[in-house]
Formats: structure tokens, sequence, C-alpha cells
């Protein structure tokens, strides 16, 4: 696949070159937004919106490699759901109590298969989804998430404290479940 | 590093395989590409396209405006107002005149008919002072309150139908009356209304009806004139 041809395409507002492009990255992309919500509508929304806004710019853009572009309409869609996702959160509800002594040792998570672990992730609290999806999955560390939340740095690393602790709990309990 | 491994595990994932995901992925490439579309600009546009639609603009402009000063004229003679207003039910011709204007009583014109009139006359509601309000306090001169009334009184067998064009052209009127008392430096129809001294020294205009909310009346210090007044 030319990607460089395609956005240049793109550049022209050309249709077909549109849906190729769409073609190429809707997929990965839901897998992204999928993270951050625990409904498919949402994770739709914010494809649709974040899609929206790489075609609307994509004049801005200079193509490199396949990663950089991918890279960047990540990271719109990322933005995107973060706005959904403030929009109607308030992270600063959950305290930071106890946020320096914190365990992050979710080294279990390793083991489950990528289905198992996208449905943790999708059933955990919204706050603490959010914070896990930046800190664990995209490598975020908490000043950044602190900024991109607009929450403190105590109030990150409490959320994600708490994640991994729900996600500790649910591992163990399937591990009883199924007698490994 | 403990996301990557992670964050690529989830990238590498089938989304066939996710329970109870049911994800149309053409679905949202319709809804993404109707939005794409609608801001897309069209190929055959160019700039002369904007030019012709100038164009087109500056001529409706001038024909509207050549319109209104052919057949929405009206004409003014020291003071004097005359038009008139002729339709398929009715005609009406009004000479006004505030100094000639002798009676202080007020007509008894229903106020649903009226509002219903004036409320349907765009050129009215956009200009009056204090509309489209109910509450709105109307003021015409006797005259042409005396013409209007058998029209308000009995629209029907005045041949006037409300949702006919008469009663915008009536309203019409009314407002135009309006602005020859606004000349005289009467100012503005709330105060000679509501202030009795006034409208004795005066002898005009009268109401024909009045605001509803009178707090708001007698309270709306906004008002320039009433301080005019006053400090006479």
């Amino acid at each position: 696949m030319d990607y460089k041809e395609l956005i240049k395409r793109c550049k022209k507002r050309d249709p077909e070159a549109q849906k190729s492009l769409y073609n190429q990255l809707s997929v990965p992309i839901y897998k992204v937004c999928i993270r951050y919500f625990d409904n498919e509508f949402d994770a739709e929304d914010t494809l649709i919106s974040g899609l929206y806004k790489f075609f609307h710019n994509i004049d801005k853009f200079e193509y490199n490699n396949e990663a950089k572009l991918f890279g960047w309409v990540k990271r719109i869609v990322v933005n995107e759901a973060l706005m959904l996702i403030r929009s109607r959160t308030n992270f600063n509800m959950v305290g930071s109590d106890n946020a320096q002594n914190m365990s992050s040792d979710i080294s279990p998570l390793g083991d489950l298969h990528a289905q198992d672990l996208l449905k943790m992730i999708r059933e955990l609290p919204v706050g603490y989804r959010t914070v896990f999806n930046l800190h664990v999955i995209e490598g975020y560390n908490h000043v950044e998430i602190g900024e991109m939340l607009e929450i403190k740095t105590n109030t990150s690393k409490s959320q994600l404290h708490k994640a991994k602790a729900i996600l500790k709990k649910r591992i163990n309990k399937n591990s009883q479940y199924y007698g490994t | 590093m403990e996301h990557e491994s992670l964050r690529d595990k989830l990238e590498l994932m089938d989304l066939n395989q996710v329970d109870g995901l049911q994800w149309d992925k053409e679905r949202a490439w319709t809804r993404l590409n109707g939005q794409l579309q609608s801001t897309n600009p069209k190929k055959d546009i160019t700039w002369y396209s904007g030019i012709a639609a100038s164009l087109v603009f500056l001529i409706l402009s001038l024909s509207g405006y050549i319109m209104l000063n052919h057949f929405g004229s009206s004409k003014r003679d020291g003071g004097f107002y005359k038009k008139q207003l002729s339709s398929n039910s009715i005609t009406i011709k009004e000479q006004v005149c505030a100094e000639e204007c002798e009676s202080t009583e007020p007509y008894n014109i229903p106020e649903e008919p009226l509002k219903k009139a004036l409320y349907t006359a765009p050129v009215f509601a956009r200009t009056i002072h204090d509309t489209p309000k109910q509450d709105s306090t109307v003021v015409v001169s006797p005259n042409i309150a005396q013409k209007a009334k058998p029209i308000y009184e009995n629209p029907s067998e005045q041949g006037v139908d409300f949702n006919r064009s008469e009663v915008k052209e009536v309203a019409e009127d009314i407002y135009i009356t309006k602005e020859t008392i606004a000349e005289r430096s009467y100012r503005t129809e709330g105060i000679l209304s509501s202030t009795p001294l006034a409208r004795k020294k005066y002898k005009f205009p009268i109401k024909l009806f009045q605001r509803k909310n009178k707090s708001r009346s007698s309270s709306d210090k906004s008002i320039p004139a009433l301080t005019l007044f006053a400090s006479k």
C-alpha cells in the first residue's frame, strides 16, 4: 500500500482515496478507541470524529513513514476520546490517598489473552480505565497524564493503583475459577 | 517495557474474537463519509462561481430596493402623512396629523384581534419598540384607530381575513403613525400611553390596549422620555 500516494490524493479531497485510507486505518484505530470506552457507540463516535479531524487537517501532515502516519492518527483519536471522557467524568472525585507507595506489579496481565485483557480493561470504571490506558498501554507518565486530564499527578497515580488492584483481584478470581 | 507488550497484544488482537463486539466498519464509513463530503469542496466550483453568486445577490438586492421604493413608498409633507393601502377587498385612505387629533376617548378595539393583526405583521414586529412580546403597548392616532376599528370589530364584514396581507398593511400603517408621533418629539409610546398629563396636554395619542404587566410599565426607568417629561 502506497500511503504516500494515498495521502497526496486525500489532500485533494479524493473520496476514493479517503475510502482506501479509511480501510487501512479504521481497524487498528478502532482497537485504540474500544480500549477507552465500555460501549461500541462511544468508540465509533470517537473513531469518526478523530478520522474526520485527520482528513480535515491532512494538508498539515507530511508523510515520512507508516509508523508516523498511524502515530499521528492515533494521537488525534486518543485526544478525541479524552475530550469525550473529560466532558462526562470528574477525575478529581477519586482521592489521591497512598498514591506514593503503590505496587505496580501487573505482570499477570501479560499472561492473559488479548480479548480477556481488553474485556477487563473495558470493565474498569472510567477514571481507572482512562489512566490505565494512558499509563500502562500508551506509556505516558503521570505528569503527562495529569496535564492531559487536568488532574493532579497523585490523582493519576491513585487511579492507576486502584485500576491495578481491581485487575489483580479479577485475575486472581479467574485463576481460582479455572483452577490454575 | 510492560506497556509495549500489552499494547502489542491489544493491537494484534482480532476484533472478531471479542465477545459481544459488533462493530460495522461500513456503517462507520458511511457516517464519516457523510461528514467528509459535506465539507469537501466541490471540484467544479471555481473562483468565478463566487463572483457569479455575488452578482446575483447584487441584482436581487437592487431589484428589492427598487420595488420597495416604487411600491412601498410613503410621502410626508410638513407633518402630514398620506398613504393609500389597497387590496382586493378593502381600501383605506388615511390622513393623519397630530395637531388635528382632538379626541382623547379611547377606542374599545378588541385586544385579541388587534394583537393578532399586529403579530402577523413582519414589518411591525421587526421595528416596534418592544415587540413581539404579548404585553407591548400599542399607540395609534385616533384617526387611524377610528378607521381601523370597524376592521377589527367586524373583520368578516369588512372582508378582512386576519391571515391575509390587508391586516399586515393595517399594522404597518399603525406603525408608521407611531413613527410620526415619535417625530413630533412625543418620544415613545410607553410615555404617551402611561402619562395622563401627557395625554391631556397633547390630547394625543390614545391607547388601544395597555401592557398587561403593569409593574413593568410603571417601573421601567430605562425609557429616556420618562425623565424628559418628569423634568418638565
